[in-house]
């Protein structure tokens, strides 16, 4: 299926993890348990697909706006011709849209009425406020498709507003926290294994890559083929699942874990170096830029490989291959090898 | 007190010739017709033989000559033997034996003689026995054709003009054996005044300084019991404890500093790694193609590593915080102690002061008592400079007196030496000054002088016999008779002169023409004696070796 492209306005490369992908990812978690697919600035900021290119297909447009202090008003919502451009997206897309959400970090306040939460525009606005939406909506679509002669009653009955439950805030530590808490709950969900020993953020910083990088990947304007889009723009719940898949397999030692092998088998004294210097193992280990770490990985490997056979113990294996390579390795301390040999050993 | 030359040996151990020759109380004439006999070298003989350092012609090898002179003192005899510059001094029951002179010798003949000149040593403030040629000095006349004869002694070159002045005046008793004890005592006192005076000095400032400080703390309160020192102590190790626990929670902090600022830089290179990720880039392992699956694996990779020093960085930074929370806790600790600190220095600064006040007071209290010490000590030397000084001035009064009979003397006798006063300021001429005259006049000045001297002398003065060896030079025969009437007059007077020694050419016909008469001189007539070589005479003979061997090898040995 190929669907016209409302004209955007160029992603920026650079930008970093922002509100709109982190309200995306939301979404993508919340509906872990379905098929589900995140397409992200395509439609609109992003667009939910369920059960793509099935009899049940359902998708939803979202289009995300943010107010940094007081509330979101109406008036804004009709000087940036909001409405009119999500009408104007699921025109291009032959209407098959279920909903148009604009989601907002804040309340919306009206003119003279209450402050609104979620709720379906139809629903709320009062006749005058109705007539003034659709007045406002038909000139921008008329400007910009003069073709256009459907009735615009269906696309207003699928307006919703929503405010976010998402906390906003300029950096985007706070929202982060947030969505780190709810990929713990899907990982457990997924697992079924509420004490798994997953970091939470290992797959939300994966996730958070992957959205960038189909972020990144830029549509041709004009026409597109659907397919095509999912799969340069698209994220699955079906993708976080193979991460959380994936990472369960690539489990590795917990610093903990690490600790408590180094207390058995080093001396005292040694125990405290490697603890004092776990940190800089670390940031050697986690640096992926680094190849000495690689190559001094390989060394204390074959040395283990070499020394397997000459002893039954295993602490003594390690306590040996970690003396013998740090013999070899000048750039590392001692505490460094031994704790790449555990590494190595145990993982 | 009077000394007399009884006998004179002399040996030459070389040529094995000696000389024996004995001498009389009175007056002694030694005489001959001819000239180069060697009555000159005999009446230097006598100076040698006594310790002085003489001149003698080259004809003498001193080094083979030995002396032994025979002299009387009190109806004593004491023996001197010399060889070179070592003597033997024998008495009747003592034997004294000297390698070298100053090393004793004079003070042990001086004792013996009674003798006491002291002379001040150049250069220093000591005084010491006078050298042999001290005493012989104003009773030799040697033959000279110079107006300063006393070149002949060449070891008084070491002494200086006034120094000889005042040898001069013990020999005619101005000054005694007193006089350099007092000048020694008079030097002592001006310099331990001269030192008392500076040390008052310093004692003022001393007590001036002491005062000012005094003056200074005078406001400040005394703090007469001494603070718990242990509990000072207490107070500074804990600020000790407290500072330790401070630096180390510092050194902790700046340490995570550090490992949290590794942690980011690992973070940004990631960041690089990222970028290539997602630009689809080549990377090494563990990234592939754009497989969405290879993809997954390397972002989990990125993820992983983010999570991990993420979750690091944060247990670093509560760490921190921890740390952090200890040190702003700890800190106003510290400061209050710090302040404990500085308010116990205080307290022990003022207990310091006022232990210093006491000590001042103290000292204030000695260097005033010192103070008035050295006045009472400065008031007695000077009283002692005082007394001392009007000793010095009686002995003036005595040098002046001996001055004036001197010179009274003196130009009395340059009369009868038919000497032309005019030109000779008399009246400013000291005890034997000299004056610069020429040719035939300078014998009779010398003569004049030389008497003028031995006039001056008074009871006390030291008497020695007088050695005369007659100038041989061409005076007229009327100024030659006035010397020998001159010379005859006085040694003729046994009373004055003991013992007198007259070396001269044809000396009994000089006597005869200036019509004088000695009676009872004891005459040597060199010629008469036996010598070896009557073309060239010599005043040692074998004979004499011979004759007198035995007392000679008990000599030499």
């Amino acid at each position: 299926m190929v669907v016209k492209l409302r004209e955007q306005v160029g992603t920026d490369v650079v930008r970093k993890f922002d509100y709109q992908m982190a309200v995306a990812l939301d979404y993508l978690l919340s509906y872990i348990n379905e098929d589900a697919i995140v397409l992200i600035e395509t439609l609109e900021d992003f667009a939910v697909l369920h059960n793509f290119d099935t009899e049940t297909e359902k998708i939803d447009i979202f289009q995300v706006k943010t107010k940094n202090s007081g509330l979101y008003t109406k008036n804004s919502l009709f000087d940036d011709n909001v409405l009119g451009k999500i009408v104007l997206t699921d025109f291009y897309f032959d209407s098959r849209a279920n909903s148009l959400n604009i989601i907002c970090n804040t309340n919306l306040k009206g003119t003279h009425t209450e402050i609104l939460d979620n709720f379906l525009f139809e629903d709320k606005l009062t006749d005058a406020e109705s007539k003034k939406l659709k007045e406002n909506v038909m000139e921008y679509i008329k400007k910009k498709e003069p073709s256009f002669i459907d009735d615009l009653a269906p696309y207003i009955h699928k307006l919703i507003y929503i405010k976010s439950a998402l906390p906003f805030s300029e950096s985007q530590d706070r929202y982060s926290e947030t969505l780190i808490g709810k990929t713990q709950n899907i990982i457990a969900q997924h697992l079924g294994d509420e004490n798994h020993c997953i970091n939470p953020q290992t797959i939300f910083n994966a996730l958070k890559i992957i959205i960038d990088k189909q972020r990144r990947n830029r549509l041709e304007d004009g026409h597109v083929d659907m397919k095509d889009a999912i799969k340069i723009k698209g994220i699955s719940t079906r993708n976080v699942k193979e991460i959380i898949d994936k990472a369960a397999d690539a489990n590795h030692l917990t610093k903990k874990e690490i600790l408590n092998h180094a207390s058995t088998i080093f001396s005292p004294e040694e125990y405290l170096k490697i603890k004092e210097e776990y940190s800089t193992f670390l940031a050697y280990k986690s640096n992926l830029v680094d190849k000495a770490f690689i190559e001094t990985k390989n060394i204390v490997e074959k040395e283990y490989k070499e020394l397997t056979s000459k002893y039954d113990s295993i602490d003594e294996i390690v306590r040996e291959v970690a003396y013998n390579c740090s013999l070899k390795i000048s750039y590392y301390s001692l505490a460094v090898v031994q704790i790449l040999t555990i590494l190595v050993v145990f993982d | 007190m009077s000394i007399f030359y009884k006998e004179l040996l002399i040996v030459d151990k070389n040529n094995k010739t000696a000389r024996k020759i004995q001498f009389e109380k009175g007056i002694n004439i030694i005489t001959s017709k001819k000239n180069s006999i060697g009555k000159t070298s005999l009446s230097l003989m006598l100076l040698y033989s006594f310790g002085a350092k003489v001149k003698f012609s080259d004809k003498w090898n001193l080094n083979d000559i030995f002396t032994k002179l025979t002299i009387e003192h009190d109806n004593n005899d004491i023996i001197i033997i010399r060889y070179k510059d070592t003597y033997t001094i024998k008495t009747s029951n003592e034997s004294f034996f000297y390698p070298i002179q100053k090393y004793g010798y004079s003070d042990k003949l001086y004792e013996l003689l009674g003798l006491t000149i002291k002379i001040k040593d150049k250069n220093a403030d000591t005084f010491s026995t006078a050298v042999p040629s001290l005493y012989l000095l104003p009773y030799f006349l040697a033959q000279t054709n110079s107006d300063s004869d006393r070149t002949i002694f060449e070891d008084l070159a070491m002494y200086s003009k006034s120094d000889l002045h005042d040898a001069l005046y013990y020999h005619v008793g101005a000054l005694d054996n007193h006089y350099s004890s007092i000048i020694q005592q008079l030097t002592k006192a001006k310099i331990s005044l001269e030192n008392l005076k500076s040390s008052k000095e310093k004692q003022y400032l001393e007590i001036q300084y002491l005062e000012e400080k005094l003056n200074e703390n005078k406001n400040v309160k005394f703090l007469d019991e001494d603070y718990d020192l242990d509990s000072d102590i207490k107070e500074f190790k804990k600020y000790a404890e407290k500072n330790q626990e401070y630096y180390t929670l510092f050194k902790q902090k700046t340490e995570i500093k550090h490992k949290i600022k590794l942690l980011n830089k690992t973070l940004s290179d990631n960041e690089v790694y990222t970028i290539k990720l997602l630009n689809e880039e080549e990377i090494r392992c563990p990234v592939c193609k754009s497989d969405i699956t290879d993809f997954i694996s390397s972002a989990l990779t990125i993820g992983m590593a983010e999570s991990d020093v993420n979750s690091e960085i944060s247990e670093l930074k509560s760490e921190l915080l921890i740390i952090e929370r200890k040190i702003a806790q700890l800190k106003p600790k510290l400061d209050h102690q710090r302040e404990i600190l500085s308010k116990i220095e205080t307290e022990r600064k003022n207990t310091n002061i006022t232990r210093a006040i006491l000590v001042w007071n103290e000292e204030l209290n000695n260097a005033k008592g010192n103070f008035a010490e050295t006045q009472i000590q400065i008031e007695s030397h000077e009283k002692l400079l005082k007394d001392l000084n009007s000793k010095i001035k009686a002995y003036t009064e005595k040098k002046n007196a001996a001055d004036l009979r001197y010179r009274m003397s003196f130009s009395n006798l340059l009369e009868k030496t038919n000497i032309d006063k005019q030109g000779i300021s008399i009246d400013s001429l000291n005890l034997y000054d000299s004056i610069s005259l020429s040719g035939s006049e300078i014998p009779r000045v010398a003569i004049s002088r030389f008497f003028a001297l031995l006039e001056s002398k008074n009871a006390e003065s030291i008497v020695m016999p007088i050695i005369f060896d007659f100038p041989n030079l061409d005076m007229t025969e009327d100024n030659l008779i006035r010397c020998f009437s001159l010379m005859c007059k006085k040694i003729k007077d046994v009373n004055k002169y003991p013992q007198s020694f007259v070396f001269s050419i044809d000396c009994l016909e000089r006597i005869q023409s200036s019509q004088e008469e000695i009676p009872f001189a004891h005459i040597i007539d060199l010629e008469k004696l036996t010598i070896d070589d009557e073309e060239h005479p010599k005043l040692l003979c074998k004979k004499d070796f011979l004759d007198n061997s035995k007392e000679i090898n008990e000599m030499l040995s």
